[in-house]
């Protein structure tokens, strides 16, 4: 069945299409979960709630939108809920007590590859949670999901200009998170060489 | 000229591609002139990339396993309240399906009230907390040519969470008995054969008698079906006491 054949028969109560548009969403979806808590257990939850949510949801699922943007809303909606619930909502959060962050930032420059990799992701993990969770919502659907501004617009019921803008200080904000710890220059500093080529030769243009 | 700050927005735009030419244009010409801003959009674009190479990971559980687990569950529980609020309706009435008919017999000597009883205790809720005494399981006593224990049917102990419970089922009722399984009859376009000495019957088909038995099993309120339907033979629907 296709995913459109899928969605046509979950919503008149199949659970067995229903479960195979889960099992095709569950891996993005649990990301999605995983980037917006910072914890395992956490993002669980949410992506079992987000999930019960498009069941009990899929009768009002027109397909405005694609299926994918709306469990993608779903999911960070779900997420911001729990965060709120247990009151963690990632500003000012104490960072000690995610999992995530059991393992102490190591300040030396290593070697390329895996190690390195790890530590930049836990970095930008660690950033992401100092963004409100709204913030966090946009910039999350835009770099993980690759949602448009438009799509961000829709399914958020937000204006196109308040979705540029959030996207805009969420990045200023992990920027000056990255920069603030010193860690720019550590763990992109290949990235920003490359992009510096690329800026010469957009400047030339 | 724009402050710095000004170009904040166009910077993280310019980053997802989402410029216009002449935005993008005005961006050069600033980013030309401005290290600090150059510096942003080089940093920006680069957390955009680490962004785009992170790759998900398996979820650590089956998570479809989980949800779908959880959905059968809450079905399960809202079908069985929904049979629940119908069955109400038919409380303290016995019920047998016959090849298929359902019948439906009063206990002769029991400590189980009559039907009148029964209903009575819907129209009145202060006597809804006794129901649970008052109209104990019991089985009938052999009708010759019933040829089943005919299980007493009884649906007054769900009353007992109080007077809403027993007010809402007084809504969703009640013209005739087991209004559940009428219902399942009609919406399943069961042959009604007629009535006679307070007897429905009806005529389905192997499949419905498939469908009838998978229903009762998802309403989850203690029905069983037992007996084969050979032509003629009997099947009959089995109340048990102390189901869920
Ligand atoms: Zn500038």
């Amino acid at each position: 069945m296709t995913e459109q054949e899928l969605i046509a028969a979950a919503r008149r109560g199949s659970e067995s299409a229903f479960e195979e548009l889960v099992r095709l969403y569950e891996k993005r979806v649990y990301h999605l979960a995983l980037r917006m808590s910072g914890g395992q257990e956490d993002a669980l939850e949410i992506a079992q709630e987000a999930f019960l949510s498009a069941w009990r949801g899929l009768k009002f699922f027109r397909g405005e939108s694609s299926f994918s943007t709306w469990i993608y809303r779903l999911t960070t909606n779900a997420a911001i809920d729990y965060l709120r619930r247990e009151k963690r909502q990632g500003q000012g959060i104490s960072l000690d007590d995610e999992e995530t962050f059991v393992e102490p930032p190591d300040q030396r420059p290593g070697p390329q590859g895996q190690a390195e990799r790890a530590e930049l992701r836990r970095l930008l993990q660690e950033g992401l949670l100092t963004l409100s969770a709204e913030h966090r919502q946009v910039l999350l659907l835009r770099e993980l999901e690759g949602m448009s501004y438009e799509e961000i617009a829709q399914a958020l019921d937000l204006d196109l200009g308040t979705v540029k803008s959030r996207i805009a200080r969420a990045r200023e904000k992990l920027r000056k998170y990255f920069t603030s710890s010193g860690n720019f220059s550590e763990y992109l500093p290949s990235k920003v060489a490359e992009r510096g080529a690329e800026h010469e030769r957009m400047r030339r243009i | 000229m724009k402050e710095c700050g000004e170009y904040e927005a166009l910077i993280s735009a310019a980053v997802d591609g989402a410029v216009s030419e002449a935005e993008r244009r005005e961006l050069m010409g600033h980013l030309a002139q401005c290290a600090a801003c150059r510096e942003k959009y080089e940093q920006m674009m680069a957390l955009h990339e680490a962004f785009a190479a992170w790759e998900a990971e398996e979820p650590p559980v089956d998570l479809a396993a989980g949800v779908m687990e959880k959905i059968r569950r809450e079905r399960k529980r809202s079908r069985r309240r929904r049979w629940q609020r119908m069955t109400l309706a038919a409380a303290c009435l016995a019920v047998v399906v016959l090849g298929v008919q359902t019948v439906r017999r009063l206990p002769a000597e029991s400590p189980v009230p009559d039907e009148d009883a029964g209903l009575a205790a819907y129209s009145a809720p202060d006597a809804v907390d006794s129901a649970d005494e008052a109209a104990p399981k019991a089985t009938l006593a052999d009708s010759g040519d019933l040829q089943t224990d005919v299980t007493y049917f009884e649906a007054c102990d769900e009353t007992g969470s109080g007077q809403g419970e027993a007010e809402q089922a007084a809504s969703a009722v009640l013209t005739s008995p087991h209004q559940a399984l009428l219902l399942w009859m009609e919406e399943n376009g069961a042959e009604a054969g007629g009535e006679s000495d307070g007897n429905r019957t009806w005529t389905i088909s192997a499949q419905q008698l498939e469908q009838l038995e998978a229903y009762l099993q998802e309403a989850g309120a203690g029905y069983t079906l037992e007996g084969t339907p050979a032509e003629g033979g009997s099947v009959r629907v089995v109340y048990e006491d102390g189901a869920e």
